[in-house]
Parts: C-alpha cells; structure tokens; sequence
C-alpha cells in the first residue's frame, strides 16, 4: 500500500467557502497529514483559522502556541477551547496574492484509547515587517474516539478563491 | 503511482565547491503536484559556526529572479535566546543559520525541510515555510522556522539554493519532491 494517499483535495471558488470539512475519513491509515494554502475575506493583516474534529465544538481542546510577528515572539494558550486556533492565514489588508501556508500532522488519529494530538506549523511572509507572521501550534482534542471528520475554518469571514485543502492517509511499515 | 514523488537530487561529492556563488539548481520542474518539498542537508567551509541558506525562484524556463522581490520572515530559537525577524525586498529568500561552517564540530550538517506551498497556482504568489535544527557545537544549538515569500504569481519551474558563502561542503545534499492532489 502506498505510504501516501490523497483522501480529498479541493479548492475554494469564487463565492468563498466558510470552512473545509471532510468526513468518512476511514480508520485504515496510520496517520493524518493535512496541507493548506490560504487567505481570509476579513478585512485585517491576518485572522486565526480553527480545526475540530467530529464536529466536536465542546470545550475538549487544549493549545499551545509559539509564534513571531515581524520581530516580536509571543505564545499562546488554551486549555478549555472549543477548538485549535491560533493558526493564523493572510486576510483582505495584507499584501495582494499573499496565501499563507499551513501543515498539520495528526500521527495514530484513529486510536480509540488516547487523546489526539495535531501539530500545526503556519505562517507566511508578508512584505512587511511588522506583519510577517509564522508560527508552531500543537493541539490536543481530549477525546478517545477515532477521528472521521477533519474541519478547517475561518476565525471570521470566508476563505478566498483560490484557497486549497488536501488531506492525506499516511501509512508507516507493514 | 506515488503520491510523494522524488524529482531531482543533488549529492556534492566531489570536494568542497570553490566558487562562493555556487548554487544547485533544480530545472524543468512540472507543474503537476500541488506542493513542492525540498530537504537540504548542507554545510560549508566558510568559518563560520552556521551560514545562511538562500533560495531564488524561476518561471518560464527563464534563470531565476534576482530582483528584490523575496521576503523573508525567522522565528526560533539560538542557545537560550529566543528570535524573531524579518528581511524585505531582497533577492532571494532567506533562512538564517541553517548552513553549518567550519567552526561547527566535524560532521555536523545542517537539517532543514522547506514547504512550497501550491506553487504552480498563477492567482497566489509563491510562499515557502520552512524549519531547522542543528547543533554545532555543544554549546550552540537552533531550532528555527521560516517564512519566505517570492513576489510573483507566475508558476515555479526552477529553484536555485546557494550558501550565503564559500559554496557546500562534501556531503551536502538536496532533494526535491513532489506532492500530488489527486
């Protein structure tokens, strides 16, 4: 079996899309692997995107954050959340064409005995120092259940034309 | 067929490359993934404990961009010291302290994977993340990420990476994949 397989990709058009959502994800892959290429109609620099699981909007979530704007570090956290934020995208004021780039890793995501750990790598640069922006969130959704449904959205407003999702099953040794 | 596809390889081999603006390009890539992902292992012989990494883009079977058209943007973490910063309208993209020198301990390269996201997309500029960690000697050790931009919308068909001095060290090494979609 391949050790990568796309499970869906798709591409926003020009109505925008308030969220990727896939569902049915299977149990048979070792792991998620999740790329995206953004930006938001929310008229601001930059806008948190946000992840759930299983349409999960409880406070099941914990984050932690590491991230730099221009020359400033900062962190983040949440332990009660509804969701994994500070997963920031380009939005409507920042430079035209920018799409900022995201990565999520969700290793044993089908387990049935463990919480879920996601970790998030993000950021894009921005053709202005103040507002360049990048950064590590990794994410922990406190449930046992297997991951069928992966959902990426919009803090606020919708994802522009031209914003692309894929998620991937990765398979390790059999 | 594959969903993660090897394009191209460089292994330097042959001794250290005198030339200070060597660089090792990748040419004719397609068009037909969705991302590109580079995984460099590079060190130098500039005396230095590390050295920066630089990347320049190509479209149009043309040489690649070397107008101040890339933005650079680092966060991590050197030592004890955490980091942050940003270069702007440069002629290339660069991610700092990657490159291992000639200070750092014998065999000790750097590790370093850089993403480029949807980068045939003609309505998106070109946007690269990236992140390192390397440990030179035992007291200077990184952990970095990066953000790179390319200001141009066009379709990347050539990378170029270039040390910011003194060329690659024997064994340095790159390869270049391809993500597919669908």
């Amino acid at each position: 079996m391949a050790v990568f397989n796309v499970i869906d990709h798709q591409e926003t058009g020009s109505g925008g899309d308030a969220s990727y959502s896939k569902s049915s994800i299977g149990t048979s892959y070792d792991h998620l692997y999740f790329t995206a290429s953004t930006r938001i109609s929310t008229s601001a620099i930059y806008t948190t995107q946000y992840i759930e699981f299983n349409s999960d909007t409880g406070t099941n979530y914990s984050i932690k954050s590491f991230y730099a704007i221009g020359s400033n570090n900062y962190a983040g956290s949440n332990h009660s959340g509804n969701n994994i934020n500070y997963v920031y995208a380009p939005s409507a004021t920042a430079d035209a064409d920018i799409f900022g780039s995201l990565e999520v890793w969700i290793p044993n995501y089908a387990n049935t005995d463990n919480y879920k750990q996601a970790l998030c790598t993000w950021g894009f640069a921005n053709g202005s120092a103040a507002n360049n922006i990048l950064g590590t969130t990794a994410g922990l959704w406190m449930s046992t259940a297997a991951i069928d449904t992966f959902k990426l959205a919009a803090g606020s407003g919708t994802f522009d034309q031209y914003s692309t999702y894929t998620l991937y099953g990765v398979n390790g040794a059999t | 067929m594959a969903i993660v596809e090897a394009i191209a390889t460089a292994y330097l081999e042959e001794g250290v490359e005198p030339n200070d603006t060597f660089g090792v390009e990748f040419t004719g890539i397609p068009a037909t993934y969705e991302n590109l992902r580079l995984i460099v292992s590079p060190r130098s012989p500039n005396n230095t404990d590390a050295g920066h990494l630089h990347i320049q883009f190509g479209t149009g079977g043309g040489a690649v961009d070397t107008g101040a058209n890339y933005d650079s943007h680092y966060q991590g973490v050197s030592g004890t010291t955490i980091l942050g910063g940003s270069l702007l309208n440069s002629g290339k993209i660069i991610l700092y302290d990657v490159v291992t020198g000639r200070k750092a301990l014998a065999e000790r390269f750097g590790a370093v994977e850089i993403l480029i996201s949807d980068y045939a997309n003609t309505n998106k500029n070109t946007t690269t993340m990236g992140w390192c960690g390397l440990r030179t000697t035992s007291a200077s050790k990184r952990n970095m990420q990066y953000g790179g931009c390319w200001d141009n919308t066009a379709a990347v068909d050539r990378i170029k990476i270039i040390p910011n001095t003194d060329g690659y060290a024997r064994g340095t090494s790159y390869t270049l994949y391809g993500e597919k979609s669908s």
